[in-house]
């Protein structure tokens, strides 16, 4: 489910397909810059309402880093 | 050596549309672009604005681009894409990377911030977007036009409230005349639009509810718009060098500062930027044949206005032609200056002067040859162009048939 959500945020944000962003994508394959990275990080927030640490942003580099960190989160909001 | 300025290239959004040629043909047939207000105006009184109409910003500009851009910076960029290309210049070329932008703005990005401000204050909302600073800071307008146009000289931005578009189309003439600059990108951009703003509007009480009639004896305030004018300054030289085609020469810029009321304008300090723009241009007062008027439609500016011509012009003030602009493009704050800067450079190409629209009755205060309701042909050789603005920052420039 939260998968679904990150592809569509990065889809939204990128111009990809979603059937190109897999949890092995590069994000900067997928054109995600700095700007557009925070972009992305704040619609999770946002759609999820956690609140991923700004020191966790320089960690994430493959869409799988987003998954895992917002799974984290979301266990730590329940 | 002398370098004279002359204006190559222009470029508007306004009640009348997304061009030049919209403004020009809404100006000289006397049409007036305001309108009764739909959406734009709930929970304030007032009833009437000039808004830019059917815009989608999907036409112009990328998806990631909307996102960063504000209106009033998609306005900028708009506009300022029309007058490079009308200017006969290519995004990409040496001379375009080369050149400068100075673009005014009264209000900044508004939108973006009232947005923020909804989110956090009224909706309770933890978090704001990322791109909130970028989105909404004054210069904004000025970034997007150099990222959009390749623009790699001075940019900046110039605030000066309803002068701003003035001041910045100063500024560039400064830096064509000092040699720092060959080609500069000027004008003024403002979307005014906004609860916020349109609140305080309405607490200051001096907006019309009926429409814009400066230099009317019934007239009852001003009219809020948005838009955006962009205007290339050159040397002469540089054009003549490209076989550029120019509209008109800029020959001066009279500025001063009331240092007086806030909002009331000053009649000597008005006196004193006619006379400031007229010597640098090298004119005597019996040459000027137009003049593009602040013309707000308020009692007092209308007023105070007429009454300085007449103490600069004497003899002469009743022979020129006075008229507002506003009366049909509205008051679209840093965004005005720059439109009436184009209107009067139009002027001056076409020999048409545009009309003081809504014009119903004379007053005894204000006796001059407004053109009232209709456009006249004449004889243009020497117009200038006034803009007061609120805490009396004052801009005339001067200009010459080319």
């Amino acid at each position: 489910m939260q998968f679904k959500i990150i592809q569509e945020v990065i889809a939204k944000e990128t111009g990809c397909s979603i059937s190109d962003i897999s949890p092995d994508s590069r994000l900067e394959d997928l054109g995600v810059d700095s700007l557009s990275a925070i972009t992305i990080l704040f619609q999770l927030e946002d759609r999820l309402d956690i609140d991923i640490p700004s020191d966790d942003i320089d960690s994430i580099v493959k869409v799988s880093d987003i998954i895992d960190k917002v799974n984290e989160l979301c266990e730590t909001t329940e | 050596m002398t370098r004279n300025v002359v204006i190559t290239g222009l470029g508007a959004v306004s009640g009348f549309g997304l061009s030049v040629d919209a403004f020009w043909q809404g100006l000289s047939s006397g049409t007036s672009a305001i309108k009764a207000l739909n959406g734009e105006a709930q929970g304030t009184s007032i009833k009437v604005g000039a808004t830019v109409p059917e815009y989608d910003s999907t036409q112009h500009f990328s998806s990631s681009d909307q996102t960063l851009f504000d209106r009033f910076s998609q306005f900028a960029v708009i506009a300022a894409r029309e007058a490079i290309a009308d200017a006969g210049l290519t995004v990409g070329d040496d001379i375009v990377s080369r050149a400068a932008a100075i673009i005014g703005t009264g209000c900044g990005g508004k939108q973006t911030d009232e947005e923020t401000y909804l989110q956090l204050y009224k909706n309770q909302r933890k978090r704001v977007h990322p791109l909130t600073i970028p989105q909404g800071m004054p210069s904004a307008a000025a970034s997007a036009v150099s990222m959009q146009l390749g623009i790699m000289g001075p940019v900046f931005s110039i605030t000066s409230a309803c002068a701003s578009g003035a001041h910045a189309i100063a500024q560039g003439y400064s830096m064509i005349k000092s040699g720092m600059a060959e080609v500069v990108v000027v004008g003024g951009t403002d979307t005014p639009f906004t609860y916020g703003l349109l609140k305080s509007w309405e607490a200051l009480r001096v907006l019309t509810d009926d429409t814009c009639r400066p230099f009317s004896k019934d007239r009852r305030g001003l009219v809020l718009a948005e838009g955006a004018g962009m205007i290339v300054l050159e040397s002469e030289q540089h054009a003549k060098q490209r076989n550029a085609k120019v509209y008109a020469q800029l020959t001066g810029c009279g500025m001063t500062a009331d240092a007086d009321h806030v909002t009331r304008p000053n009649q000597t300090s008005i006196i004193a930027a006619i006379a400031a723009a007229l010597q640098q241009a090298g004119l005597t007062t019996s040459d000027v044949d137009y003049i593009n008027a602040h013309g707000t439609g308020t009692q007092l500016n209308d007023r105070i206005e007429t009454s300085a011509i007449k103490d600069v012009f004497a003899e002469h003030a009743m022979k020129l032609a006075v008229s507002s602009t506003k009366s049909m493009h509205g008051h679209a704050m840093g965004a005005s200056s720059a439109l009436e800067f184009i209107a009067t450079v139009l002027t001056l190409s076409n020999q048409l002067i545009p009309p003081t629209a809504n014009y119903t009755e004379a007053d005894p205060e204000c006796d001059l040859d407004y053109v009232p309701n209709e456009s006249r042909s004449k004889t243009i050789d020497t117009a200038l162009s006034n803009s007061f603005a609120f805490g009396g920052l004052n801009t005339v420039l001067a200009l010459s048939r080319y």
